[in-house]
């Protein structure tokens, strides 16, 4: 019976809104940012008074309503005085054995160093049977510092924004009653990714040590992997929100001062509300920020790092990413493995030039069969032309949506392929590759000779080993093959033209990215094919390092045989 | 503008560009139709007699230096002049970019867009020269120089893969038409190194002033030499008398190649590498012409003078209206306006500043002379 007069009631009476009723008010999109009460509470120093620091934190952390912000009150002893304190810290971002062991038993429990009352003379001095003694001026800040915090790495500080910043970071604050500075102590622990072979830059031979997303154990790998007293890492604050910390790392005395300078300018200069990978950075403090064309090098790889930095360049090491940012760089530098340096120098030179080689087959080869094909046929062996002509006899579209249709399947299927999890990937790769190619070409969609092209470009393409050039090579091959298509050689010759041009515009940290070949230097020592590892005298000469030589003139002194 | 100073072989390759555009289509056939079977000497003394020119060149420009044709001609005759010359120099480089451009895109519609309308062909290639104009001066000399090599090789290319159909015996009579035709009237062949006009205006764009001498030797003797062997090409390959064809001399020779059963044509490959000979000096062209309209008329903004330099040229290559007047500006016109810009106006003007220079140096020479004589008398 409920169920008709449902059925009744469903089809009789108005549908009713069952979903949620919240909507959030439209505003303009490009509004400026309005003061919040928030912001009232920035730019503010430490009080004397305990009660006032602590109403000021409550308010400042949103103490009462975030589970994971820790305080704990309770009374310090120092000389058998007893002061109000209170310690601030993030539960699950800090030590708690360290806080507990080395921070609140030596204040809160009697001992000897808290507890000693008797005079402290530093001198005393007898004369006509009069005794003078200097005796230390007791001081409650120098006296909890010196005798009571039992750790490394512990500060002082009176500005409430870098409390906050030290308290979001993992550190433990401790406040004192009539003080007006806080202790600023370190007690950062938190889980990380332990550090792990690198993924996506694999070599053979080499380290097999990769960054992780944690900023210290990465400058930590830097420092371990270059032992010099040189490497300066600086740490700088990147965002207003979210203040990520990111270290500029260079050796003071090989790298360009200038250079190190426009870095720390661009990267003081960034202000965003957050930023939160290298991948974003870098889009931040690149020279020519509309062209597609990566500016730095993203590497994962520490021996790669480091042999930038011993070549006078910067990396920027950024929290919570695996990766650093490589300043300045030139377009060969993306075209460079760290097996290049590993192995000898005729097989790294062969791998290059395979490189080279498949660097233009990804950008060209799609419009030059275009090209070819449709208006400089005579270029091909006449068998060959025939082979092509009756492969595409049965294909209805023409030859530039042919191409179209399966460079953006190959894109789909390479994008999906990447996104979706990694044993579905292969799947995907399977029945997108083979299963569809062959059933396009059994279908007369596409011809095999095409398949053929699209193929060689998508494997050419993965030797281009970073991800930003390469997406730059793909938007440009789509360029290409619409220039092909319209004008042939013509067209290709008039993109390469400007596309030449662009290059040639286009610096990285001053460094022209096309160096050494335009501006032409001839003289220079770093020229795309590798040097003998022995005969690597000088540093690149563009990058204008401090040490411009990095061998001395006969590096193999052994083997002179007249000392 | 520290950022627009050349070194030397940027500045080189800048003046071989303009040579090599005009051996690429119809220079080395008119040397041959001037002179017969003479056309290597004839080059190699037309060489020589540049050679010598530019020597004079040199000493003439000594007393200005970083100063250019501009710079010079308001010396001698202060801004009236500087404006005649700017005007000489812009109509002529606009009429013979104008006349190359055009005469290379009706050869491109010839041969591979039959049904293309050949004001567009040219459209792309001066819509690329401004495009690549607007990323500046230094951007259009590194790319130059980057693809120069390219064109050197290609020449060198031509000329070695048709050594095997080459007669030798073709260089004879050695004299050609005559000794008159090879040496008299065939000095006129020096028209040939009309590419040499970049170097009255190339000096206040070098790094080392010094090195001028260097770059106009250098450029003089690659010039010669590409020259010399397109020249060769044609005349060992083909009967001079029976090259009839009025157009692509250089395009026939490549026709001729054959790189075994797999290239059976590689032709399109030269008009690929030509294609960026002709973007390369249209570009420049524009550059300079914008450069020097921009010193004369105090213009801080270069963009709108390069819009207005292309659309003129653009339209200079619509007014011939067959191939007969294309070849006629081409091979007669080019030949007497470079004779009378480049190796006779400038020559002129430079002549008189140094006159002028010079004599100005002598006066004040005397000048003080006659004070120190003076202040010796009063001193005695």
């Amino acid at each position: 019976m409920s169920f008709f007069k449902n059925l009744v009631q469903s089809l009789f009476q108005d549908e009713v809104d069952s979903d949620s009723s919240f909507v959030l008010p439209e505003v303009n999109p490009e509004a400026e940012n309005k003061l919040q009460p928030e912001d009232l509470l920035k730019n503010k120093n430490v009080y004397p008074s305990i009660d006032v620091n602590l109403e000021y934190i409550n308010a400042r952390f949103n103490s009462l309503i975030n589970s994971d912000i820790k305080i704990r009150e309770f009374l310090i002893h120092v000389r058998n005085k007893q002061y109000k304190a209170f310690i601030i810290y993030i539960d699950g971002m800090s030590d708690n054995d360290s806080i507990n062991d080395f921070i609140l038993k030596p204040l809160m429990l009697k001992n000897n160093a808290n507890s000693y009352d008797g005079p402290q003379i530093i001198s005393e001095a007898i004369a006509n049977n009069i005794s003078v003694r200097r005796v230390k001026k007791f001081n409650v800040s120098d006296y909890i510092m010196e005798c009571l915090l039992p750790q490394n790495d512990v500060k002082r500080e009176n500005s409430f924004d870098n409390i906050a910043d030290s308290v979001v970071s993992g550190n433990c604050i401790l406040f004192v009653d009539t003080l007006d500075y806080v202790f600023d102590i370190s007690t950062k622990k938190y889980e990380t990714r332990s550090i792990g072979e690198p993924k996506n830059e694999p070599i053979i031979r080499g380290s097999q040590e990769a960054f992780v997303e944690n900023l210290r154990t990465n400058t930590s790998m830097l420092r371990r992997n270059l032992s010099n007293e040189n490497l300066v890492i600086e740490n700088l604050t990147i965002g207003n929100v979210d203040k990520n910390k990111c270290a500029v790392c260079y050796l003071k005395n090989i790298a360009n001062a200038d250079l190190v300078a426009e870095v720390k300018y661009r990267l003081n200069n960034i202000d965003v509300d957050y930023c939160l990978s290298v991948g974003e950075l870098e889009q931040f403090i690149k020279d020519d920020i509309d062209t597609t064309l990566p500016e730095a090098v993203q590497t994962e790889r520490v021996d790669r790092a480091t042999s930038y930095l011993l070549q006078g360049r910067v990396v920027i090491v950024y929290n919570g990413c695996p990766y650093v940012l490589v300043v300045p760089i030139t377009i060969f530098d993306f075209l460079k493995s760290q097996e290049d340096t590993n192995i000898n120098y005729v097989a790294a030179n062969l791998l290059k030039i395979i490189r080279a080689i498949s660097f233009v087959i990804t950008l060209l080869l799609p419009s030059l069969y275009i090209a070819i094909s449709t208006y400089h046929s005579e270029l091909l062996p006449t068998d060959l032309l025939f082979s092509i002509v009756s492969s595409r006899s049965s294909v209805p579209f023409m030859i530039i949506i042919e191409i179209l249709i399966m460079e953006v399947s190959f894109e789909i299927i390479r994008e999906a392929g990447l996104r979706v999890a990694s044993p579905m990937g292969q799947t995907v790769g399977i029945v997108g590759t083979i299963v569809l190619g062959q059933a396009a070409v059994d279908a007369s969609i596409v011809s095999p000779i095409l398949i053929i092209i699209v193929a060689i470009t998508g494997i050419t393409s993965f030797a281009v080993l970073d991800i930003s050039l390469s997406f730059h090579l793909r938007i440009a091959r789509f360029a290409y093959t619409i220039l092909g298509a319209l004008a042939g050689f013509l067209g290709i010759a008039v993109g390469l033209f400007i596309h030449l041009a662009i290059l040639c515009s286009l610096k990285s940290f001053g460094v022209p990215y096309l160096a050494p070949y335009a501006p032409l230097n001839v003289k220079s020592s770093s020229k795309y094919l590798l040097k003998p590892a022995w005969k690597r005298e000088y540093r690149d000469d563009y990058l204008a390092s401090k040490r411009p030589r990095s061998q001395s003139k006969i590096s193999l002194k052994w083997r002179n045989k007249t000392e | 503008m520290n950022n627009e100073k050349l070194n030397t072989i940027e500045a080189t390759f800048l003046v071989v560009i303009i040579t090599l555009t005009h051996i690429i289509l119809n220079l080395s056939n008119s040397i041959l139709k001037s002179t017969g079977s003479s056309a290597i000497i004839n080059v190699l003394y037309c060489s020589f007699l540049t050679l010598v020119f530019f020597f004079i060149l040199n000493k003439l420009f000594k007393p200005f230096p970083s100063k250019d044709i501009i710079d010079v001609s308001e010396y001698v005759g202060g801004k009236p002049l500087k404006f005649i010359t700017n005007l000489i120099y812009s109509v002529y480089l606009i009429f013979v970019s104008g006349t190359l451009i055009l005469n290379f895109s009706e050869l491109l519609r010839l041969i591979y867009f039959q049904n293309a309308w050949t004001p567009l062909i040219i459209l792309i290639f001066i819509l690329s020269a401004v495009i690549v104009n607007k990323l500046g001066f230094k951007n259009i000399v590194k790319v130059n120089t980057l693809i120069i090599f390219v064109v050197l090789v290609t020449v060198v290319i031509i000329f070695g893969a048709s050594l095997d159909k080459v007669e030798f015996q073709r260089v004879f009579p050695v004299l050609g038409y005559g000794f008159k035709e090879t040496f008299v009237t065939g000095a006129l062949n020096i028209f040939s190194f009309g590419g040499l006009i970049l170097l009255y205006l190339i000096r206040p764009n070098l790094k080392e002033q010094k090195k001028y001498k260097t770059v106009g030797i250098v450029s003089i003797l690659l010039s010669s030499v590409y020259l010399l062997l397109s020249v060769a090409s044609l005349l060992f390959l083909f009967p001079f008398l029976t090259t009839g064809t009025e157009t692509l001399s250089v395009y026939m020779s490549t026709r001729a190649i054959e790189f075994g059963k797999f290239f059976e044509r590689a032709d399109a490959l030269f008009i690929l590498v030509w294609i960026f000979t002709f973007l390369s000096y249209l570009s420049i062209i524009i550059s300079y012409i914008t450069k020097m309209n921009k010193k004369v008329f105090n213009v801080k903004n270069s963009s709108p003078i390069i819009y207005l330099v292309a659309l003129i040229i653009f339209f200079v290559t619509l007014i011939p209206k067959d191939s007969s007047q294309i070849i006629f500006l081409e091979t007669t016109v080019y030949k007497y306006a470079a004779l009378a810009v480049v190796f006779v106006y400038s020559f002129l003007i430079l002549l008189i500043g140094y006159i002028k220079r010079t004599g100005v140096k002598v006066k004040q020479i005397k000048n003080n002379k006659k004070l120190d004589l003076g202040g010796d008398v009063e001193n005695n």
